[in-house]
């Protein structure tokens, strides 16, 4: 159940008091949104919590969806706020976070491994891949996450962020040179 | 191209993540519990009659403030509790005449 009017319908229904039908919407985007996410964050507890506060967030706005968008066009918009919020918010507390990501890669390589200096080459080119991505501006970032991760067109792509398709592209292949010369250096 | 490779395989590694399959749950539970909790809000009216009502205490403060007369407690000042000593008002009232 894709079909605009339907979702229109569903949302007409939640405004007149029958909440329960947002669990239609919930269901239907939420992999979706879930995608997106973890594009930004990285971890599935940190992408969990970014979709029960975009749904909520989504739910609160409801009444002001005009339909001048697709419903999904202005879900999206949400997911990718939320998600850029949420990354500077992070930020403010690096300083903790790098030291628990080191004491948590230290202690994931487990002794009985078979290769433990493949395994550690391959959690330091996972955390080289994931800097580089964290590294790209914002702008990139988002076009990049959402092609690469949710598989949007160039076209989907624009109406989210408000760009043309010609921007659209732009960022992606640039967002493609930085990440590219950021990780020449991986064996 | 070893880079792309790296980006695609990291990509992959993260889709391959699946959500909590009773997140759909939590969320309209989260919902239900914050229509709960909102805080009560003031119509337009109540706010009205609140801030009126504020208005006429202050205006009610300010002319009772205005009622005080100072004049009024010196003279009593004055006689409290000085019955072994004389009354100071002899000498500071100018119409009275104390001269001999």
């Amino acid at each position: 159940m894709t079909n605009p009017e339907e979702i229109k319908n569903i949302i007409s229904d939640i405004l007149a008091g029958e909440r329960e039908k947002f669990s239609l919407i919930v269901n239907l985007y939420k992999e979706s949104v879930f995608r997106i996410a973890i594009g930004y964050m990285h971890t599935k507890d940190d992408a969990e919590d970014i979709v029960q506060e975009v749904f909520i967030k989504t739910y609160q706005s409801l009444s002001g969806f005009k339909g001048k968008s697709e419903f999904s066009t202005w879900l999206y918009r949400i997911t990718v706020n939320t998600c850029l919020n949420a990354i500077e918010k992070k930020q403010r507390y690096s300083f903790f976070q790098k030291a628990e990501d080191t004491v948590t890669r230290i202690f994931n390589i487990r002794s009985d491994d078979k290769n433990p200096e493949e395994k550690l080459l391959s959690r330091e080119k996972e955390k080289a891949v994931q800097d580089a991505i964290d590294s790209l501006p914002k702008q990139q970032r988002t076009a990049f996450t959402l092609k690469r991760y949710e598989d949007l067109s160039q076209q989907d792509i624009s109406k989210i962020m408000n760009l043309s398709e010609g921007a659209v592209e732009q960022l992606l292949q640039r967002a493609k040179v930085n990440l590219t010369n950021k990780l020449k250096k991986i064996k | 191209m070893k880079t792309e490779k790296s980006i695609t395989d990291f990509i992959d590694s993260k889709l391959k993540i699946e959500p909590n399959p009773y997140l759909t749950t939590q969320i309209m539970a989260k919902l239900e519990s914050l229509e709960h909790n909102e805080p009560y809000k003031l119509s337009s009216l109540q706010k009205a009659v609140v801030a009126f009502s504020i208005t006429i205490v202050v205006l009610l403060g300010i002319s009772l403030g205005t009622l005080y007369n100072k004049e009024t407690t010196d003279s009593y000042a004055l006689n409290i509790n000085d019955s072994q000593i004389e009354n100071l008002q002899i000498f500071s009232d100018p119409n009275v005449n104390t001269e001999d």
